[in-house]
């Protein structure tokens, strides 16, 4: 029956209108003037597995990248990184942490998506190490993932961009297939895309590491390669040799490594000093909500105080409302009312929110339902002239101003 | 009137009595019992006995000695046996003994999984072990997969799932593959055709995986009464198995009435419609308040049988709600609400597709009426067991449409009531099926050379994908170089997995209310198409073909549309042909090329054409297996032209119905088309194909069966009381042209194929 097995597949995929799976016959280079021992400085590095191809670049701690020199990012203070990721222990430094990204050959995920290059960076000796693991071909992975987790063993902790759910979740992965038992299991994972979204959620329209380069750190690529185009251009490179795609692959993955260097010194510095550092309007507002989240009270108040000076009006929104439930939190009312009240005073502000929250304070905290009933009413008037938009209001507002009447005894005119 | 005074009414009623072609009742049955196994753990006994079971039943007691012996098998008990204890009891046994064992559940559908979740839920609840189970489906919150991945110790998921959902991360399901001892397949049946030749390869992707990781698990597999259920369940798995059918479960007294609708127009040989007189009979069982589904097998017959039956209660208080429809394109939560009135009684009535013939829990009900034979004996005895599950007595109505294969059914019962002829086939080495699972098996793990897939071929099927540059040869490996997900690209269920959706846009915000595959969607929901959904018309305002959505709106209208589809077919490839006297028979591949042209419009009740309109979309092409027959010229046979092309449509009508007498497969599996002079054999042909991709081997077995076919299509002809023909034998005779006489041209040229047979004996 399979007597002409080809002709009869080429049909069906005629028929099926099958994925453009180009079907060229195409003899095999062994050999290409442009391989990768010929294009790029390496060596080969070989371990019981087999051997894969490893680039390595030294930098002094006085190159700068993305507006500070390389170097301020070793001694950083590992104590307010906890800030945003808890898992950092006292006794850690940034010398415990390795920067990783992996270029794949595809981003779906599953196994049949394998990790072709792995970059990887750390500090040695006072200089900046860039080294990149890079498989040949499919047979080099083992070697690969060997020669990997061998230095993976000497550190404690990943830096990563988005690696949590992709890289090191897509590493793990290729070890479990390899029976390789990873050298790090649990690694202390301080992933940068999640403070990179809180601070630059508002502020820019997206939030990968090639826009906050650009935007944040002012680096700008040349020739970059399209992260869509990478698997195509690997699957390329196995069968005609010719490296030169690779290489710009592997530039590019360098220069992510450098920027989350660079990102992390930026982040850490905007933490430590939050108000000289940000813009002082989202991307502080952003460094608040670490706070926040990370639970540094004191932080916390100071950035969204200082989010009051700020231009943006979503910012002052968001800012009174989060310090003033902290203060309400707290029982500082005092604070939690001037805050009401300044909102209430700010005409670019909506003012439901604090009027509920006023009334509320006024009702149950100062036992005033008078004064409480004055606002609530004043409330479900500008509620009813503004339309579906405050329906989330609505009903809670009209249970508060029918109670308010029970216990106040007025009857309505509304 | 309660079921036995109904019963007695219908007896005493000649109108009824005159279409009833057969009355069988089968008596209440014993159960056959076996003391509990000594390998079951005293802590499932002790749950056991709390349910009241302090026995087994015979098969139960056999399938647990025989899975304790480490073997595969099926078990075949008719609907509600018991057969869910046959792998509760054995997996939960497993896992007490090691707590790292671990088990598959698969079941086709979700609704029966959540319905078995429950029920081993209870079991284990009761006997106080500590034993985790999850349904892992499309449904499972992305915050529970990890959970359920680790600790699941039973996880209960669908063909699908595992599929796409579980074999391509296997890297994070090593607990599960590493100590895998169980993989249930409940309904193995259910798997024929395309389905099955599907799931028998992600059993073979299972079973890599599994090699992988170091486990051999034993496969439990349940089936209804069909003629070849070893064969079926060691294709499915890919290795042998023992057959259980010793079923000791009691039953209730069951009532089988065969009932065919008079002929009200000889001449035509018309007879009532189904349709109609299933929609009598269920109004009667309903207003006497008894439990009641209803059959039809089409989800247009659902919805026009719900609108018609809702008819009845109008304007009653309360009970319009009693009567619903359930079929597939319901959203899940209406169907659970369904269910769910079904089980507190709250519905009287239901109308369902075969969505509801597996085995959901609705309870028990009294009474079933099947609209139009389901197709095949096994599915009619399932929809059948929808009826008195438990005990007590319980009728079936089978009430015949006027199809050749009901009416053959209707009139030679002893073919129903005997052991099952039907054969439940599978193609897992159907080209395309096979090679897109290959695809999705070298994702998951590169092959190794001369590792087999099934097939001999498989290094010749890797060395294609090679030059497709879908996979890599290095070392001694194949490895997968795609950045695409090839699971992706399959739907285990249908030709294609790229649904429709149907948004109503009645109301000012728009809503999704079910959707159609892409297959059906010309047919179904082409521009001004009436969409009957729960009761309620609505047009197809706008087709959005290439965004794969219809836009419709609620109309009131007293018609339904009926779609027209031209087809063309082209040969590709001969595989073996003979000559059978003066015959030409042959079996190969062939493109069909399928266009809907026009629709009807069909009013409602009188069921008359009062209109039409063109469809303009796009033909759909499929290359697929067939078997052909090529016809000595007119003058030859001496015929002329017209009733040589009457004979060829009579007997394209005839054969795709005489088709399932001897293979189980759905209506519209196989597909039949003439040409009065074909480009290929150059002869007046009439070509029978599957009506899939690649073919499922149904028009193969068929080339085989050819005299036992031809002679079942003449049996259907003679039996048929019209003069000339009509839709129950050779088509309506409107559809043929000039003077002739159909049926006795069609019979002409079933003698011609037959001759040869006659001369030599």
């Amino acid at each position: 029956m399979y007597q002409d097995l080809k002709s009869k597949l080429e049909m069906y995929k005629k028929s099926l209108a099958m994925k453009k799976e180009s079907v060229a016959r195409q003899q095999e280079p062994v050999r290409s003037n442009f391989d990768i021992d010929k294009l790029l400085e390496g060596f080969i590095c070989s371990n019981g597995e087999g051997s894969c191809f490893v680039t390595e670049e030294r930098y002094p701690a006085s190159y700068i990248y993305g507006g500070c020199s390389i170097g301020n990012t070793e001694t950083l203070n590992t104590g307010i990184l906890r800030n945003i990721c808890g898992d950092i222990d006292n006794d850690m430094s940034l010398k415990d942490f390795l920067f990783l990204d992996t270029e794949t050959t595809g981003l779906s995920g599953g196994t049949g998506t394998v990790a072709f290059l792995v970059g990887t960076g750390f500090f040695e000796k006072g200089e900046f190490v860039l080294r990149q693991f890079f498989m040949r071909d499919y047979d080099e992975e083992p070697a690969m993932l060997t020669a990997l987790n061998e230095l993976l063993s000497k550190y404690k902790g990943l830096i990563t961009f988005n690696g949590k759910a992709f890289d090191w979740n897509l590493l793990h992965t290729r070890f479990v297939f390899n029976r390789i038992k990873p050298s790090m299991s649990e690694p202390v994972h301080l992933d940068l895309l999640f403070p990179a979204r809180k601070i630059w959620k508002l502020k820019l329209e997206s939030c990968s590491l090639v826009s906050i380069e650009e935007k944040v750190l002012e680096e700008c690529r040349t020739d970059d390669v399209p992260g869509a185009m990478i698997p195509s251009i690997y699957f390329k490179y196995l069968e005609d040799r010719d490296a030169r795609g690779i290489k710009r692959v592997i530039k590019h993955n360098k220069l992510d490594i450098m920027s989350m260097v660079s990102l992390l010194n930026r982040i850490c510095s905007m933490l430590e000093n939050p108000l000289a550092e940000t813009d002082g309007d989202r991307e502080l507002l952003g460094i608040g909500k670490i706070f926040e989240s990370s639970g540094d009270y004191q932080n916390v108040i100071d950035c969204f105080e200082a989010c009051m000076g700020a231009e943006s009006i979503i910012v002052k929104e968001s800012a009174s409302k989060k310090l003033s439930q902290i203060y309400k939190r707290s029982k500082n009312y005092e604070k939690a009312v001037e805050h009401w009240n300044n909102m209430l005073k700010d005409p670019s502000i909506p003012k439901i929110f604090p009027m509920i929250e006023l009334a509320k304070y006024y009702e149950h905290k100062k036992k005033d339902p008078f004064k409480a009933l004055e606002i609530v009413e004043e409330a479900v008037r500008i509620s009813a002239g503004m339309g579906i938009m405050n329906n989330i209001y609505h009903k809670d507002l009209k249970k508060r101003l029918e109670r308010l009447r029970r216990k106040t005894g007025s009857v309505g005119n509304a | 009137m309660n079921l036995e005074q109904m019963l007695d009414y219908i007896k005493s009623s000649n109108a009824i009595m005159d279409n009833v072609t057969k009355w069988v009742e089968i008596p209440s049955r014993e159960g056959v019992y076996s003391e509990i196994p000594n390998c079951v753990d005293p802590r499932i006994k002790k749950a056991l006995s709390a349910r009241g079971i302090h026995k087994l039943y015979s098969h139960q007691a056999s399938a647990v000695e025989e899975i304790e012996k480490g073997k595969n098998v099926v078990v075949v008990t008719p609907t509600a046996s018991g057969k869910t204890l046959c792998y509760n009891i054995p997996v939960l046994n497993a896992i007490l003994k090691d707590s790292d064992s671990r088990a598959i559940f698969l079941f086709p559908t979700k609704a029966l999984s959540r319905d078995q979740m429950t029920e081993l839920h209870e079991l284990i609840t009761e006997a106080e072990i500590d034993i985790k189970t999850y349904t892992y489906d499309g449904d499972t919150p992305q915050s529970a997969r990890k959970a359920i991945r680790q600790a699941g110790h039973i996880v209960v998921t669908n063909p699908d799932m595992l599929h796409s959902g579980i074999l391509p991360h296997h890297t994070k399901w090593t607990k599960l593959f590493e100590n895998l001892k169980f993989v249930v397949i409940d309904e193995i049946h259910h798997y024929r055709g395309v389905f099955g030749s599907h799931l028998a390869n992600v059993i073979r992707r299972l079973r890599r995986i599994c090699n992988f990781y170091g486990s051999n698990p034993q496969f439990i597999c349940c089936s209804a009464t069909i003629a070849n259920p070893a064969e079926l369940a060691s294709k499915v798995i890919g290795s042998d198995v023992v057959l259980i059918d010793n079923n000791g479960a009691p039953s209730g007294k069951k009532h089988i009435i065969f009932y065919n609708p008079p002929v009200v127009n000889k001449e035509l040989g018309i007879r009532k419609s189904s349709l109609l007189e299933a929609r009598r009979i269920a109004e009667m069982l309903i207003r006497n308040d008894i439990q009641t589904i209803v059959f039809t097998r089409s989800r247009l017959s659902v919805e026009v049988l719900v609108t018609y039956l809702k008819d009845i209660f109008h304007g009653k208080m309360g009970k319009e709600s009693r009567v619903r429809g359930y079929r597939g394109g319901y959203l899940p939560n209406l169907r659970r609400e369904i269910e769910q009135g079904l089980r507190s009684g709250e519905i009287t009535g239901v109308v369902s597709t075969n969505a509801l013939e597996l085995g959901i829990d609705i309870g028990s009900l009294e009474a079933c009426v099947i609209c139009g034979y389901p197709g095949s004996i096994a599915s009619t005895w399932q929809q059948a067991g929808r009826a008195g599950r438990r005990s007590g007595e319980s009728v079936v109505f089978m009430v015949a449409s006027s199809s050749p294969l009901d009416q053959y059914i209707v009139n030679n019962p002893d073919y129903f009531f005997g052991s099952s002829p039907e054969y439940g086939l599978i193609n897992p080495d159907n080209l395309v099926i096979l090679y897109n699972h290959m695809k999705c098996a070298v994702f998951e793990l590169p092959f190794e050379d001369g590792e087999k897939f099934g097939v001999e071929t498989t290094d010749e099927m890797l060395a294609y994908m090679e030059e497709a540059r879908l996979v890599r040869h290095v070392g001694s490996r194949w490895h997968f170089m795609s950045d695409v997900f090839p699971a992706d690209d399959i739907s285990l269920r249908s030709a294609s997995n790229e649904n429709f959706i149907i948004i109503d846009i009645s109301e000012p915000q728009h809503r999704v209310i079910g959707e159609v595959d892409r297959f059906s969607a010309p047919m179904l929901i082409h521009e001004e198409a009436v969409y009957i959904h729960e009761g309620q018309q609505y047009q197809v305002e706008k087709l959005d073909f290439d965004d794969k959505k219809a836009y419709v709106r609620k109309v009131d209208v007293d018609y339904y549309t009926d779609a027209n589809l031209a087809v063309d077919l082209k040969v590709l490839d001969v595989f073996r042909e003979e000559m059978d006297g003066r015959i030409q028979k042959s079996a190969g591949e062939v493109m069909v090329t399928a266009l809907v042209t026009m629709f009807k419009k069909i009013k409602l009740y009188t069921h008359e054409n009062i209109g039409s309109g063109p469809v303009n979309l796009p033909e759909t092409e499929m290359h697929t297996t067939s078997y052909w027959i090529g016809f000595p010229e007119e003058s030859e046979i001496g015929i002329s032209k017209n009733d040589m092309q009457n004979g060829l449509l009579g007997l394209s009508n005839i054969i795709a119905n005489a088709a399932p007498i001897y293979l189980m497969c759905d209506p519209g599996d196989i597909k039949v088309v003439y040409q009065v002079r074909s480009t290929f054999t150059q002869k007046p042909s009439l070509y029978i194909y599957d009506n899939y991709p690649g073919g499922i081997g149904f028009s193969d077995k068929l080339y085989e069966l050819h005299r036992e076919l031809f002679s079942a299509a003449r049996q259907m002809i003679e039996q048929c009381p019209c003069e000339q023909g009509c839709p129950s034998c050779v088509g309506p005779v409107e559809e043929f042209s000039g003077n002739g006489n159909p049926k006795k041209t069609t019979l002409k040229m079933i003698d011609i194929v037959l001759e040869d047979i006659c001369t030599r004996t």
